[in-house]
Order: C-alpha cells, then structure tokens, then sequence
C-alpha cells in the first residue's frame, strides 16, 4: 500500500517538476535566447519624432533680409483624448473663426483616419490667432497647437523669385535619398527649390516614450540619443531690392518685364515680371484661396514673365547681327547701306524701314537710326558670304553664333523653367523650302528680329552684358553666397562664357549703342550724367498694339548694369521702355533722379496700359 | 510555555521563508506595476489606501494578523469548522450569481464599500478542508464507488456553481483535486483519460478531426493486431474506444466551430498556433465579448492575441537581467493589460529578467514540492488530504497564470498566488497555506 502511494506522490512530484522545467526552458528562449521581443517592445514604446531646423533665411545685395521666419501654428486633435467631452464649439469656431460645419468637417475627418492619434485639424493659424485660442485649449481637452515656420517677405516684391514652400511631393521624397517624410515642408517652386538643401538645414531626430495609447511619456534616456536640428543656411542673392521696387513701381498697370544683370559678374540685380502679386499671399491660411484667385485672374500675374515669355527682340537684335557680320568679314564699321525706306526682296516684297531718316554710311549710324534695310543688307551680307559654301553653311554659323549669346538657347540661371526662346536650325528651313531652296531673303525677317526669332527678355539683358562685357559674361544667377557655419561662407562659382565673337569687333557696335541715347531713337531718354548704350525695339505684334522694347547698358566706360525692358502692347520701343530704362539705370548708379527727369518718371508711374483698352484684344504670349 | 517554544520551532520554516519571500516580490511587483496610479497619488505613497499598493499593503497587514492567528490558535478549529465553513461557501457561491456585482459578464465579486470579496477563493480552501475530512474517515475508500461519487459532489457543486459565474479558471483548478484524490486511491485512468482528451482536443484543433481520425485508425490496427487473440470482448472494447475517439475529435471540431464565441476561438487559435483564415465579414473578436476575469477595473479590455503578445513582449524583453526596478518600458507605460493582476507576472519578466521569473519559478516549485513532502509525512490522512490538495490548487494558479503570461495556455484569467494584486485572493491563499503549517506543526502531537 504505502508503496503504490509514495510511488503515486512520486508521480506528481513529477508532474511539478516537469512543468516547472518546461516553463524553465520557454523562459529561457523568450528572454535569453531570442532578442526580437527587446526590439518589439522597443517598438512599442520608444517613438521617435524629427525636429524641423530653422529655415535659412534670404538677404538682398546689401544685406537687407527678403525672406524670413515666422511662426505659424498647426492645430493638432486627438479624437481619443477629444472624445465624450464636452467641448463649447461655439467657442472654439469663435476664436479660430471657422463654421460650424467645418469644424465638424475637419473633426470627422481626424476621427475617421487617426481616432486614437494626434492628427492635423487646422493648419497654418497665424501667431494671433494662436495666442487668443491658446488661453482656452485647456477647455478643448484633445486639442494641442504645434509650432511651425512659415516664409515672411518683409518687401511685398519680387514673389516670382522666391518661389514658395509647401507639403513635399512624393516626387521629391524619392529623389531626397531618405531626407524627406510626407508631410514635411520643403521648397517648391522659385529659388526656395533650388537652393532646398541649403536652406533646410538638417533635421532634428527626437526620442520619447509613448504609452500604448500613443500618448508622449517623456524624453528617452534624457535625450542622450537625440540629434540635434542644424538650421538652415542663409543665401546672399545678387537682387538689389531698392532697384526693384523701383522697377516694380515704374511698371505698375503695365504688363512686361525688366531684368538688369551686373555685367562683370553676372549678377541679377533685379527680375521683375508684371503684374506681379505680394509673395506673402501665399503664405498662411488663406494661400490656398488666394492662388485660385492669382491663377483665374486674367492677367495671369503668376507667369514668370523673365524667363517664361518670349517675344520677337525686334529691333533690339540689330546688334548681334551686326557682331556676326562683323567678326566674318562680311561688313566692316564703314559699311553703308542706303535706306529708301525700304529693302527690296524680289517679287514685289519690300520690307520697309520704319521712319525717314538719312541713309547710315556706317555701322553706327545704322544702329542710331535703326535702318531696316541696313540690317536686311548685313544680314545677307553675312549669310550669302562667299566664305561659306552654302547659304545653309553660313546661317549656321549665324545662328552658333547667336547660340554663343544665349540667343536660341537656356542663359541657365538658377531658377527653373527657363525657355530658351527660338532660333530656327538650318533643318528647319530644309523642311519648310526644301534644302537648298532659301535664301537670306527667304528668312530676311531676322535680321531685323522678327520672324520666327524669339527671345525671354532674361536673354536679351544677357545679350547685352555681354556687348557691354564686350565678348564674355557670366552665367545668370540670383544667389551670390551661401553663409556657411564654421566652415566660413562661400562663394558660388561661376563660369565664364565666351562668345565667339573677338574683343575688337565690339568697339563700332557699342559706339552705336551710345549714339542711339545721344542722339538716336531713345535721345528723349538720355541722362545727362550718365552716358548710356541701348537699342529700341518695337516687337511686331499680330493681335495687338506692338511691344515696346529697350535692351541696354551704362555707362559707356565701365559698365555697371545691362538692363532690357519689355512693355507690352505699349507701342515703339521709345514710348515706354526707353524711358524706364533710363529711369532704373539712373536711379541704380546716381540712386536719384534728376529734376528735369521726373516728369517723366512721373509719367511712367501713372502711364496705365492695362485698364484703358489697350489690353482690349486677347493677347498671345508665345510661351 | 515550553510547549508554545517547541511549537514555534516545529513550524515549517521552508515554507515560511518562501512564503514571505513571495509576498515580498508581489509587493515590489505591485508597486512597479502600478507606477502611474503612484505617481499620481498623494503625499504618503506609500500607504496611500486609494492605490493598489496601499490597499496590497493593507491585506498584507491583515494577512499577518490571520497568520498569527492561526498559528497559534488549535489545530481542531480547522477540523471541526470544515463542513460549516463548506455549507457558508456554497452558500455565498450561490448569493454571488444572485447579488454579486456584474463586472464584464461575470459576477464574481461582492463589493463591500472600496473593498471586494471573492467567495470563489475561500470555495477553493473549505472544499479542501472538507474533502480531507470526509477522506479522513476510516470508512471511506475511493474504491468504493458511492464514497468516489460523493468524493466528486463535494468537489463538484462548488465547481459548477464557480462556473456558472462564469470563472473557467477556478473551475479548473477545482478539477485539480482529481490529483488529491489519485494520490488517495483514485484510479489513475481518471487522470490519464482527461489527459488523453486534451492531447485528442489539441490534436483535432490543430491538425483537424480528419487527421485525428487517419491517427485513431492507425492504432485501431495497432492494438487489434497485438490483442486480437484476447476474445471478442476485447477486440469489441478496443474498437468502440477508437470509434469514440474519432466521435470526439469531431464533437471537439463541432464545438470550437458552432458553440464557441469568437474570442474564445481567437485565444484557441493564438496559443496553437492555428492559423484559420477568417472570414472578411466577421471581426475576430467582438467588441463587447465578455471576458473571464475577475477585475475591478471600468474601462474594458480587450483580450485578444494583441495582449498575449503584449504579454510575452515585455517578458521577453527582460533578458537575462532585466531592464530593472521600476524602469520597464512596457510595464511602466501599461502596455500589458491587467499587469497588476493576471499579468503580474511580466512586470518582473520585464524587471527583474531571466533570473527573476527562473526565481520566481524556482520558488514556487519548491513550495509545491516541500507541501508534497510535508503531506507524506502527516501521520493523519486528514492533514495529508488537505496538504496535497494546497499543493495542487496552488500548482494550478502557477502553471495556468504563468502559462498564459508566456504563452503556452490561453489566457484563462486566475491570479498568481501571493504576488498578484488583490486582497481577498491574497487572504485566501494565506489561509489555504498557513492551516497546513499548523496542521503540519502539530502533526506529533495531535492525533486525528
């Protein structure tokens, strides 16, 4: 008996020892053995967040700041925490100055996506706004306010150089090699894209702890771990901001552009596109209403005019046909053509000169008149030279030529969506008349910049730098320094261009250039201080009245600006555009106007060819 | 005076000492498990009342008083207050599914103001003090089949009545007085064929009641072509006892399919390891399921794989020396539902690692072990009855709690005893433990 018995206790001895030892062993895998539970708890309660850096901030030539911070406020509502309390929505509607209905739009969506995490309710709520609700958020329980930066412009100018910043695409989430997350902010458009990677700093990586609702705990390990943000660093821009307000102003109820470039280094010193719209529009709460309001309204204020619009240069091309014949031999500065207001092309075709002038007997005289036959003459001068075996082979070289000025080609500034206007290849014209079948009379329209010739008036400012350069200039740019940190700042580096047009053809072309202000087609412009080069241009244009052109340089000696103005359907070259160019040159170098002048600065202010019909016909902007 | 000098040297020490050291580790695991609810009380932390480390600490003071009192007061209260302490228990089993509070489905609890008791619990020790007694009769024998029926009634009624509540899990550790009665003379078929379902229920659950059936064919041969020559009888018996079998591998699969809620399946299914496809429309587990568990707390809680996994995160996460007091990220930010309760355990998985759960394991077997030791050796039936029967029910709140926290056992929600938050379970099984120290002292001096 006492046998079988202690045998049976024996038995659940057993029983005890077995399971212990069974338990014994699972625990040894769990938390031994296998380390995938330390990572999985680690994933439960350990979140990290990025902390965003400062942006870099933008400052003009001389220091002035054009783009800074400011606060803005994100409103953030977790429907957990929100949930059964009792919220006084009147209030809340109030204070933020929504509906009714979108606060429950808004709420409904946060409840439907995120209903046990912090989610977006509202975004971008202006630092006032956020000040007076932040007094009550203790009686939205669920409710917190995130702090974030927009971009301030503290001049109301320049918007289609900035750009803008908004929510990252997916496109540049991919293409930021693991930088950006959705839902960050980052460049989009103008120079905040372009120089993105500098002014957005480094993110920041934050550690916390979280319960099994998600809620913050408190910092991980006294954020020993954490990565500090690196703000943003701030970018010089070659902008001049007196200037081009200045332009801005001459330009008001004009639609057009003015663009000036420092000749010696490239610079951008102002880019101006109108009618243009206060950046700080889009920016804030009502961005998103705003835009719809820029982008329906008729004007078309968003379109970057510089760089975007091109027009037929008219007869501001004159001198780089004259520089191309020149530097082939096929003219010389005493060449002279007679004008009898009018070219003959054969076949009844004439193309005639635009007003009674003398005949030029030499280049600079041509250019002072600006004589359409005399240019009709160079052009087929040089095409139709016996040094080239075709006349397919000499428009070639025009037209590389042209190339070598950004004419027909991309300046490459560094904004993006440059066009890169028009020069026709040689194909072209093989395809329309069959090779072999044209003639410089057959394409004759280009030589006085019309045709199918078209510039961006960025190109035709450029072109002229280089004249006043006399053979090279800069690539176009907006941003001169990147402020650095302990490294120092740097320069960016710009490369030289040549044209392949030698020194010595320039001197008779920028001779005309002076004659045209002294005593030429923009004389009315002239500055009495000042002695400044330029060419008049009146576009031909089918639907409308003509573009008034003026592309040019100051002063003769030295050059320090090279300036081109478009204003549309505001007639010959001289009404308009001279006149505001003589007004930015005068005001940049001398920084005032003179007495006898500022009737006529007075007179570009008010001039307003948008509301008084001229405007009438719907206008194309070869695009 | 010598007499009480000789009695204080007789008590078990050994089991004292783990005694203590276990209400030890369950109030530090409390305090850690139950960090929030102290950071956010009142200057006296400590013995705040209205956190559970105060109200622990409160029963721990009462348990003290219970243990001295029961030590030191007659063994022959014990014997003699059985059959009356069973009819009270019964008594209160029945008025708890008539009064008793409902919390998630189970009415489990009386509340008296900020305190409960569980009858349940003191269930547990006054059938174990009534079985020893009927048992300890000279004319009682388990052979006898009457004297097996009421054996099984006595054990029975609190037994159902428990899991009426319902409390699956007292149930089943009423059924481990099936391990009393076998180390008394109960055949062991009667441990063996349970256990045999349960491996046929795993096996059909699993596999299928297909695969159980192919199993029950293959050994039908088996057995037939070793016993074929032992007659008709035999060959007839081992027949139908496979026929049965492949019967209940389908009534097994019929019920897991038809009978059961879905959350009980989804526990089935996470413990096996089964992997059912689900059907799109119905969500695994509903959100109002009842669950079985006895808890105080309002908000509900989901029981899903989702803790278990919890669960075995944070035990896991401990390795070998644990992440250390009060600074386990899952404990601390209550991942781990119920973590002062049913789950205390992962606290010091996570806490204390490795060497505190093996401690914790190792402590426990050896109570259960010296008990087992200690009931051998009683001179009285009574004594040796009662002694196993604390040491299976304690057995079963080990290896059904600890099971469930690591995974092995579906979550069938019991305490852990001596370390799971809760004054009346902490009460009860002081006095399951402590009578049969008392009995064990006087065990050369009484005779019963």
């Amino acid at each position: 008996m006492k046998d079988l018995f202690s045998s049976r206790s024996l038995v659940i001895k057993i029983i005890f020892v077995v399971i212990g030892s069974l338990f014994f062993l699972r625990l040894f895998y769990l938390q031994v053995l296998s380390s995938e539970f330390a990572q999985q708890a680690n994933n439960n309660a350990i979140k990290q967040r990025r902390v965003e850096p400062a942006r870099g901030l933008i400052y003009d030539r001389n220091g002035k700041i054009l783009v800074y911070n400011a606060p803005i406020y994100d409103i953030f509502v977790n429907p957990a925490q929100a949930k059964n309390k009792i919220i006084d929505t009147t209030k809340f509607c109030e204070l933020l100055s929504l509906t009714k209905e979108q606060f429950i739009k808004y709420y409904k969506k946060a409840k439907t996506e995120f209903p046990n995490k912090e989610s977006v309710f509202l975004s971008q709520v202006s630092i006032e706004d956020f000040s007076k609700f932040q007094e009550y958020l203790n009686q939205f329980p669920g409710f917190s306010g995130v702090v974030r930066t927009m971009r301030q412009y503290p001049y109301n100018s320049a918007p289609n150089l900035f750009g803008y910043i908004g929510e990252v695409s997916d496109r540049q989430i991919e293409s930021s090699d693991g930088y950006y997350q959705p839902g960050d902010y980052a460049g989009k458009f103008g120079l905040e894209l372009k120089y993105d990677t500098y002014l957005r700093g480094t993110m920041g990586i934050k550690y916390y702890y979280v319960d099994k609702l998600g809620r913050e705990q408190g910092t991980y390990e006294k954020g020993e771990y954490d990565q500090k943000p690196v703000a943003g660093k701030n970018l010089i821009s070659t902008i001049d901001i007196d200037l081009q307000q200045y332009g801005e102003k001459l330009m008001k109820n004009k639609r057009g552009s003015i663009v000036a470039i420092e000749p010696k280094t490239g610079e951008i010193l102002c880019l101006i596109s109108s009618p243009s719209f206060d950046p700080n529009l889009l920016t804030g709460r009502k961005r998103g209403e705003n835009y719809m309001k820029l982008i329906n309204d008729p004007q078309k204020p968003l379109i970057d005019r510089p760089l975007t619009a091109t027009y037929p240069p008219g007869s501001t091309f004159k001198v780089f046909n004259a520089l191309v014949a020149l530097s082939d031999g096929s003219i010389t500065d005493n060449y002279g053509w007679t004008c009898n207001m009018g070219y003959h092309l054969g076949g009844g075709k004439v193309v005639r000169c635009s007003h009674p002038h003398p005949s030029a007997t030499n280049l600079m005289d041509g250019l002072k008149y600006s004589c359409n036959p005399y240019f009709c003459a160079t052009f087929k001068a040089s095409v139709e030279n016996a040094i080239y075996s075709s006349t397919e082979a000499g428009y070639l070289h025009w037209r590389n030529s042209m190339l070598a000025f950004r004419i027909g080609q991309k300046t490459g500034i560094d904004l993006d969506g440059e066009k890169s206007g028009n020069v026709p290849t040689p194909e072209y014209y093989n395809k329309i008349y069959g090779k072999g079948q044209w003639h410089a009379n057959t394409i004759i329209s280009l030589s006085i910049g019309q045709g199918e010739i078209l510039m961006t008036p960025l190109q035709m400012a450029n072109g002229y730098a280089a004249i006043a350069n006399r053979g090279y200039f800069y690539t176009p740019h907006l941003i001169k320094k990147v402020e650095g940190d302990s490294t120092g700042e740097y320069k960016l580096n710009y490369v030289l261009q040549k044209t392949n047009i030698a020194y010595s053809f320039y001197d008779a072309v920028c001779e005309g250039l002076r004659r045209v202000v002294e005593s030429g087609t923009a004389h009315s412009c002239a500055i009495p201080s000042i002695q400044m080069c330029g060419k008049t241009g009146t576009a031909q244009n089918p639907h409308g009245e003509n573009h008034s052109l003026f592309a040019g340089y100051a002063p003769f000696n030295n050059p320090q600006i090279a300036i081109a103005v478009i204003v549309e359907n505001g007639g010959y070259g001289a009404t308009y555009a001279a006149p505001i160019v003589s007004l930015m040159v005068e005001k940049y170098i001398n920084d005032t106007i003179e007495t006898s002048r500022l009737k006529m600065e007075k007179r570009m202010f008010d001039a307003d060819l948008l509301n008084t019909g001229n405007y009438g016909k719907k206008q194309e902007i070869t695009e | 005076m010598e007499r009480n000098r000789k009695l204080l040297n007789e008590f078990d020490w050994v089991v004292l000492a783990i005694y203590a050291t276990l209400l030890l580790f369950g109030c530090l695991s409390v305090y850690a498990a139950s960090f929030r609810e102290i950071e956010a009380s009142s200057f006296m932390q400590v013995f705040d009342i209205k956190t559970s480390f105060g109200k622990q600490m409160l029963w721990v003071g009462v348990c003290v008083v219970m243990v001295t009192f029961i030590l030191l007061v007659d063994s022959k209260i014990f014997t003699s207050l059985a059959y009356v302490g069973y009819i009270i228990s019964i008594v209160l089993l029945v008025a708890v599914l008539l009064f008793g509070k409902e919390i998630h489905g189970n009415k489990s609890w009386f509340g008296i103001g900020a305190f409960g008791i569980q009858p349940a619990e003191f269930a547990k020790f006054c059938t174990a003090l009534t079985l020893a007694k009927f048992l300890s009769n000279q004319n009682v024998d388990l052979k006898n089949t009457r004297n097996l029926l009421t054996a099984f009634t006595i054990i029975g009624i609190p037994a159902a009545l428990v899991l009426m509540q319902p409390d699956l899990g007292s149930m089943l550790v009423f059924c481990s007085f099936s391990f009393v009665l076998y180390r008394d003379g109960l055949h062991p078929l009667f441990i063996i064929i349970p256990f045999l379902l349960l491996i046929f229920s795993i096996i059909a659950l699993k596999f299928g009641a297909l695969a159980l059936g192919v199993l029950a064919v293959v050994s039908l041969f088996v057995f037939l072509y070793n016993n074929f020559k032992r007659g008709i009888r035999t060959v007839l018996f081992i027949t139908l006892a496979h026929i049965l079998i492949i019967g209940y591998g389908y009534s097994v699969d019929l019920i897991y399919h038809k009978v059961m809620k879905d959350y009980q399946r989804a526990r089935i299914d996470y413990t096996l390891r089964i992997n059912t496809k689900q059907d799109k429309n119905k969500p695994i587990i509903k959100e109002d399921a009842p669950i079985i568990l006895k808890t105080k707390d309002k908000k509900h809680r989901k029981f899903d794989d989702w803790n278990i996994r919890q669960s075995i995160i944070a035990i896991g996460s401990g390795g070998l020396l644990g992440k250390g007091f009060l600074k386990g990220t899952q404990t601390k930010f209550e991942f781990v539902p119920e973590q002062t309760t049913d789950f205390i355990f992962c606290t010091i998985g996570e806490e204390e690692g490795f060497w505190g759960t093996t401690l914790v394991v190792v402590l426990y077997i050896g109570l259960l072990l010296r008990l087992v030791w200690m009931a051998d050796r009683q001179r009285s039936k009574f004594s040796r009855i009662y002694g196993y029967s604390v040491a299976c029910i304690l057995f079963f709140h080990f290896m059904i709690n600890l099971g469930m926290t690591i995974g092995v056992v579906p979550v069938i929600g019991i305490p852990l005893p001596f370390i799971s938050y809760g004054g009346s379970s902490l009460l009860a099984f002081t006095l399951l433990l402590m009578i049969m120290v008392k009995l064990d002292a006087d065990r050369l001096h009484v005779l019963r």
